[in-house]
């Protein structure tokens, strides 16, 4: 069987390498009855356009962000909601209890999903520092478009946020039509975006992370012996890339400080200020439907497990 | 009572109005509406969340109903190099086999559209936050059943040029 | 397959709709690959998801607009009256306006509609024969992308950067590096257009501060346009992709509510008009997705790509037979896959061969953009012909000489490195 997977990472990145490798050894160890081949660089379109194909079957599975699979399973975005986690810390012991059920999810939804991998907490970046909520009134934010949840939040805020396609960010920095973006260290650096800002927040906005996920449908015709191959090559990766991403996010952000920009903590107080008010809006967008408020509630109460639990075992070490 | 053949102009000129006026409409409200973003952005410090999503929609109908429009004088774009060298004699010929085959590949297309219109309807997908995607992907098979029924035309007609002018000598 | 192949090359000389072909050749394809035929409509559908083509009917309906006015006349006035004594004056003006209109837009045949329906008559009535101002409009067309804020210049940045060759490449080395080769087909084009044009010229002793005072105060509110849409840009005021709508409105608020040179009556005629352009030259990029999507399902990129590198030996072969592959990749594939798809895959080759990642982007778009008119399907060629309504033939016969000197300077930007990085040096 032929896996036809697309993915918006470009041919030649690090990730389509290790991918392809995995694709080698699938073919290998199943003797070239599973044969992956991959299409990098978004040349499939947009994840929209990847989902449509998959369910013509033109197409039997995509690496997608969690913003991508929400119209198939919703739950997806619970990691993604803004200013939910703190630290690193606290995220990586909600993700060693919760991963599992995500997949679930997933499966149910109809996709088998080989783990997710981290892409970095999304941080303020400005060209004057951002220490408090007021730092930002009256700023030009950034919001991807059609990214609503994200826009109801800063508007919650009372914010003004500024839509723009991706392709309009760099030229939007330098010309002055937005002032405030959020986005990853790498991010930053694989658009060149930190050419054009000065200062980083350090505080997490919200959890950047992606997935690979292949058609259930697909995945059942193949045997038994050779859908064991498949998951454990790709789990295997997508654990690699996982830990690898936090390394690389540690290094870009070491990148952007030799560069010369600057890192600024909040003041006292402000992000847990705007926590409160985001909390707010996020818990109306759940109760409109936008995730399953129990599975949200679960994960709030992990993260208080994890500020209750005895200092010395603190620290999730995911599976 | 009206007699069908007078019935059927009228249709026609009623359509052709309609898509004329929709397509004038689509230009209007596009540049208004990308206008009125720029004015909300740096006067009122506002926007409107849904408006890039919205203009690439029209940008979709506007190709679509202009596509529509481009082909009621067969207007469309194409390469006629060898029809310039073939005797006159076989112009009309070419003519019927280009024209049915435009008609069956639009038809084709349209019938696939339709398919694909359908199976977002099935899975909900939605456009502008909670707008049903097949309302306004239908313009894909609208349009290409209309581009297809005007070349079917256009076959017919020029057929019927061809049968007389093979009876006429 | 070479059958219906043949038959569907056979029906487009004939006269057939190039979308029906295209659509017909996609079809087919996808058809004879086993993937499900309503593929075709998820690619048409992602016109609605590239947020540049909203430039293309907004900058459509501004050139149509203008081209209606007097505004060709006025743009002839006020060359005549400041570059007269130069032969070919207009011409190199029309040039360079043609190259920053790109940088801007992008070079999707937006151009030759937009800026071309003002310029052609304007080169016209300056006395510029018919073949001439064909073949300057039709090249324009695509002249400019190597010139900053260019998009694709500004992706293939972004696909480099991601690619692992261990040697950085940023934008603004890129933005750099484009300067002077972009200004070598300018200054080549104009060359030959000064040469072609010799005798058209007014004698030098005519000039006149009084001619050239009235032709100002004439052009009073068509002046400051590229220089509100430049300004505003650059002031933040609006985004790129926003330029479009203020020029339409700009021009609707000059030409018909301030002049009036364009009764209010006829404006729904005009807007039909220039939308049935835009809907002709959409729906074929509409189908051209689906035909480029079904080359990518098949892996013909990439299989083109290992022929050309079995043959290879040194860096001058690699360099030749990179012309011609991209080349050929031009007159295939959209601009935009061609870089997410081929970069990645020539890039660590060349950088292998000893080539600089930033001299093989601008090498990269100047073949790109000559592909925008290398018969048979070139999109620029089909986009004049459709315009200035002539049959193609007339236009590949107008085009050929500007293509030669395209050729010309992708060879000496090719192979003469420094002329790219003298500037990030
Ligand atoms: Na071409
Ligand atoms: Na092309």
């Amino acid at each position: 069987a032929v896996l036809k997977i697309a993915t918006i990472a470009p041919e030649g990145s690090q990730w389509m390498q290790e991918m392809r490798k995995g694709a080698d050894e699938i073919k290998t160890r199943t003797a070239g009855r599973v044969t992956v081949k991959f299409y990098g660089g978004g040349v499939m379109g947009n994840e929209k356009s990847v989902l449509r194909k998959i369910r013509i079957g033109q197409l039997h599975g995509g690496a997608f962000t969690g913003g991508g699979l929400i119209e198939v399973y919703p739950d997806i975005s619970l990691y993604s909601l803004p200013m939910v986690f703190r630290s690193l810390d606290e995220l990586d012991y909600v993700r060693s209890r919760m991963d599992k059920t995500l997949e679930q999810g997933l499966e149910g939804a109809g996709f088998v999903s080989f783990g997710f991998a981290e892409g970095g907490f999304a941080l303020i970046m400005a060209n004057k520092p951002v220490r408090s909520l007021d730092d930002l009134r009256g700023k030009k934010i950034w919001v991807p478009e059609g990214d609503s949840n994200t826009y109801a939040i800063m508007e919650g805020l009372g914010l003004s946020p500024v839509t723009l396609p991706i392709t309009d960010v760099l030229t939007g920095l330098q010309t002055g039509l937005i002032d405030i973006i959020g986005t990853s260290p790498i991010g930053a650096i694989a658009f060149q975006w930190h050419t054009k800002v000065q200062y980083i927040s350090t505080a997490p906005l919200a959890y950047l992370f992606a997935t690979l996920v292949v058609d259930r449908k697909v995945f059942d015709k193949l045997s038994v012996e050779d859908q064991a191959v498949v998951r454990e090559v790709m789990e295997g990766i997508y654990r690699q890339l996982d830990t690898q991403n936090r390394r690389d996010n540690e290094k870009a952000s070491v990148a952007l400080g030799t560069q010369g920009l600057e890192f600024v903590e909040f003041n006292p107080g402000e992000v847990e200020k705007m926590r409160s008010n985001v909390t707010e809006t996020v818990l109306a967008l759940g109760s409109k439907g936008a995730f399953s408020l129990p599975l949200y509630q679960e994960m709030r109460r992990l993260i208080e497990a994890y500020h209750s639990q005895p200092r010395s075992g603190a620290g999730g070490v995911r599976p | 009572m009206i007699e069908p053949q007078r019935l059927f102009r009228r249709l026609r000129r009623v359509g052709t109005l309609a898509e004329d006026a929709l397509l004038i409409v689509m230009l209007t409200v596009m540049i208004g509406l990308a206008a009125l973003q720029i004015f909300l952005r740096n006067i009122l410090d506002t926007g409107f969340v849904w408006a890039d999503e919205l203009l690439r929609i029209q940008v979709l109908w506007i190709a679509l109903l202009g596509a529509v429009a481009a082909s009621r004088d067969d207007n469309h774009v194409n390469i006629d190099l060898l029809t310039r060298f073939l005797p006159g004699r076989w112009q009309p010929a070419t003519k019927v086999i280009v024209d049915l085959f435009t008609a069956v590949v639009c038809a084709l297309v349209a019938w696939q559209a339709a398919r694909f219109v359908q199976m977002e309807h099935a899975y909900d997908s939605t456009v502008l936050g909670n707008f049903p995607a097949w309302i306004v992907q239908s313009i894909l098979p609208v349009g290409f059943a209309i581009v297809a029924y005007r070349y079917f035309l256009f076959f017919c007609k020029n057929l019927g040029k061809l049968l007389k002018g093979v009876a006429a000598p | 397959m070479i059958a219906v192949g043949l038959s569907l090359i056979i029906l487009a000389l004939l006269g057939a709709p190039l979308f029906a072909v295209i659509a017909a050749s996609a079809l087919f394809g996808f058809y004879q690959a086993d993937v499900d035929l309503s593929v075709i409509a998820i690619e048409i559908y992602r016109i609605a998801e590239m947020p540049v083509l909203l430039a293309i009917p907004l900058f459509t309906f501004a050139g149509y607009l203008l081209s209606e006015s007097r505004a060709p006349h006025r743009l002839v006035q006020l060359t005549r009256a400041l570059l007269g004594w130069m032969p070919g004056g207009l011409a190199v003006i029309s040039l360079a306006a043609c190259a920053v209109f790109t940088a801007f837009t992008g070079a999707s045949g937006v151009t030759i509609i937009a800026l071309g329906a003002l310029l052609y008559p304007a080169l016209r009535e300056s006395g510029y024969s018919d073949d001439f101002t064909l073949g300057l409009v039709t090249t324009s067309g695509s002249l400019g992308l190597l010139f900053a804020p260019s998009l694709p210049l500004i992706l293939y940045g972004i696909v480099a950067q991601q690619t692992n060759i261990g040697q950085p490449v940023s934008i603004e080395e890129l933005f750099a590096a484009g300067v002077l080769p972009g200004v070598l087909m300018v200054v080549l084009l104009g060359g030959y257009s000064l040469w072609m044009n010799r005798h058209n010229r007014i004698p030098l002793g005519s000039f006149s501060w009084i001619e050239v005072g009235g032709a100002l105060r004439a052009s009073v509110w068509e002046i400051p346009l590229p220089f509100v849409v430049l300004g505003g840009i650059y002031s933040g005021y609006f985004a790129v992709s926003e330029a479009a709508a203020v020029t339409a409105l700009y021009v609707i608020v000059v030409e018909v509510l301030i002049l009036r040179e364009i009764p209010l009556r006829t404006l729904p005629r005009i807007m039909r008009q220039s939308m049935v352009l835009v809907g002709g030259i959409l729906i074929i990029l509409g189908v051209s997705l689906a035909s480029t999507n079904y080359l990518i399902d098949a892996g013909v990129p990439g299989r083109l790509f290992e022929l050309v590198r079995t043959h290879v030996s040194s860096q001058l072969t690699f360099l030749i037979l990179l012309n011609i592959f991209l080349l050929i990749l031009g007159a295939l594939l959209d601009i935009f896959s061609a870089l997410v798809l081929v970069v990645p895959l020539i890039l660590p080759v060349a950088v292998s061969y000893g080539v600089d990642p930033v001299h093989l982007g601008i090498i990269f778009l100047a073949n790109m953009q000559i592909g925008y008119l290398t018969p048979p399907v070139g999109l620029n060629l089909f986009i004049a012909s459709y315009r200035f309504k002539k049959p193609i033939s007339e236009i590949y016969r107008a085009t050929w000489p500007f293509l030669l000197i395209l050729l010309l300077s992708v060879l000496i930007i090719t192979y003469w490195p420094d002329l790219s990085l003298m500037m990030i040096r």
